[in-house]
């Protein structure tokens, strides 16, 4: 593991990405040398609230993904695996895109080899409904205007389209109900390791990124993306190391208090009596991979029809085959029409299993979740 | 026990089963309200159907398996008690037996 500094020498790249474009610059280089045949990336539609998985194979293409979009919270993990398995590309994933990825590669359903990860530290998303409400109310601004957002010392600061700048702090914005969702509250895997590089602002100089090295593979990359001319590195000085540290140890503290104001809150019984039996929260889930042999779509787990689905079933075969697996990317909780609770429910039995084994979901380096091992212990 | 309490009781077939059966033929009395599912090793059981027996209205489920060590097929008691140990993180209303494994015949005569 090694740290590097890093910024873009193109110009452009350097103007549309977040802090020097390095991000961009890696994804350009890895296009034009055809490492890659696509690189999997969030492109914004209409504002900053909208962002939409693109996958892009022409490197002139890559200006429209530069940036960060905190408000438009998507999943990468199943989309590799559903719709390029076959191919080799590149993605850029947040720490839970990267668990789910890893959950995936251990039950072979993403391929390693093909796939490059640029990690990007992650301090939590915010729901764009909520989201341009929250502006509206706390900012006084129009959510229209808004050209581009970060999250920051623990503020949320927005940018207008005349160039100014408002903050306020997460703290404040939490507490009245908005601010991030709740999964990215209590989440406190910040730096996703298990990419290939992990890169974020934390402890870098203005218009750098910070770049975290994990492997063998992510130190090609910015070799090469170097030799290409289109990378420009520098060694971090030791503070800038300590201060990213620091940033990532207060997150994670803050994330555990809330972890522990927030588990025991729900009631598993008393919200799973509203589920209606949708299926949302199993067709969204990264992890569950089966689709059409789920052993749910077996006419012995099918309800009567006509009557109030007892959801017993449903929610526990569900807990039993992938909640020690939960990366808490909080797709469930989007999905449910009822507001079930479910990745804090989901999310709770991952930190159970997590105090008996010590298994933590893409995080941990055991080739298999426990539960499956063969070996003759008891948990 | 109240009688109108069902109980599922998924049973080894080399252990508590037998134990069962041998109950039976020894003409002792147990409780007519456990419904024995024989199954040929408890490393067969999964966690669903667990869920399956409370959602068709079971009050409780009852698995029986053999001692640590001796399983029939080397190592199939170790894998349910692992995905016991799971179930009872799942359960949190549903009582989930956390007694330790014991003799299927004792079992029948309490």
């Amino acid at each position: 593991m090694s740290y590097v500094l890093a910024k873009s020498q193109n110009e452009d790249i350097h103007k549309a990405g977040e802090c020097g474009g390095a991000v961009t610059s890696i994804l350009k280089y890895l296009l034009d040398e055809e490492i890659v045949d696509g690189v999997l990336a969030i492109s914004p539609c209409d504002d900053v609230y909208d962002g939409i998985p693109t996958f892009v194979t022409n490197s002139e293409d890559l200006m429209k993904t530069a940036g960060s979009y905190h408000c438009a919270p998507t999943m990468i993990g199943d989309l590799v695996q559903k719709y390029l398995y076959d191919k080799k590309v590149a993605v850029t994933a947040k720490p839970c895109d990267m668990r789910a990825i890893e959950e995936l590669i251990i039950r072979h359903k993403i391929n390693k080899d093909n796939i490059y990860v640029i990690g990007l530290n992650c301090g939590g998303t915010v729901p764009p409904v909520a989201g341009r409400k929250m502006i509206d109310l706390f900012y006084e601004a129009d959510p229209d205007d808004v050209v581009s957002e970060e999250i920051d010392k623990g503020q949320f600061i927005i940018e207008l389209a005349d160039g100014s700048e408002e903050a306020v702090k997460i703290h404040d914005l939490e507490n009245e109900g908005y601010g991030r969702r709740t999964n990215c509250q209590r989440c406190d895997v910040k730096i996703p390791r298990k990419a290939n590089i992990a890169c974020g602002n934390w402890g870098a100089e203005d218009g750098w990124t910070f770049i975290e090295i994990n492997d063998e593979k992510g130190q090609e990359m910015i070799d090469g993306a170097k030799k290409a001319g289109i990378l420009e590195t520098k060694n971090p000085a030791d503070p800038a190391v300590e201060g990213r540290k620091k940033v990532e140890g207060i997150m994670i503290k803050m994330a555990n208090k809330i972890q522990d104001k927030m588990y025991p809150t729900v009631n598993e019984m008393d919200d799973w009596n509203r589920c209606i039996s949708c299926y949302a929260c199993r067709d969204v889930c990264p992890i569950c991979w089966c689709y059409e042999n789920c052993e749910l779509n077996k006419p012995f787990f099918k309800d009567e029809q006509n009557v109030p689905p007892t959801p017993i079933a449903f929610q526990g075969v569900r807990l039993s085959h992938m909640s020690f697996s939960c990366v808490d990317c909080g797709q469930c909780d989007d999905v449910c029409p009822m507001d079930i609770p479910v990745s804090l429910i989901f999310d709770k039995l991952q930190k159970k299993y997590y105090n008996r084994t010590g298994y933590v979901a893409g995080v941990s380096d055991d080739v298999k979740p426990p539960l499956y091992s063969p070996e003759k212990t008891e948990l | 026990m109240a009688d109108d309490l069902k109980i599922v009781g998924l049973l080894c077939n080399w252990c508590c089963y037998g134990g069962a059966d041998t109950a039976g033929t020894a003409r002792m009395q147990y409780p007519s309200n456990v419904r024995i599912i024989r199954v040929m090793c408890s490393g067969r059981i999964s966690p669903s159907m667990i869920f399956k027996a409370f959602q068709e209205g079971a009050d409780g489920v009852f698995v029986g398996g053999c001692h640590i060590g001796d399983c029939h097929y080397d190592a199939g008691n170790y894998k349910w008690s692992r995905r016991s140990n799971m179930n009872g993180f799942q359960l949190p209303k549903v009582k989930n037996s956390k007694q330790p494994w014991k003799n299927s015949i004792k079992l029948f005569q309490s």
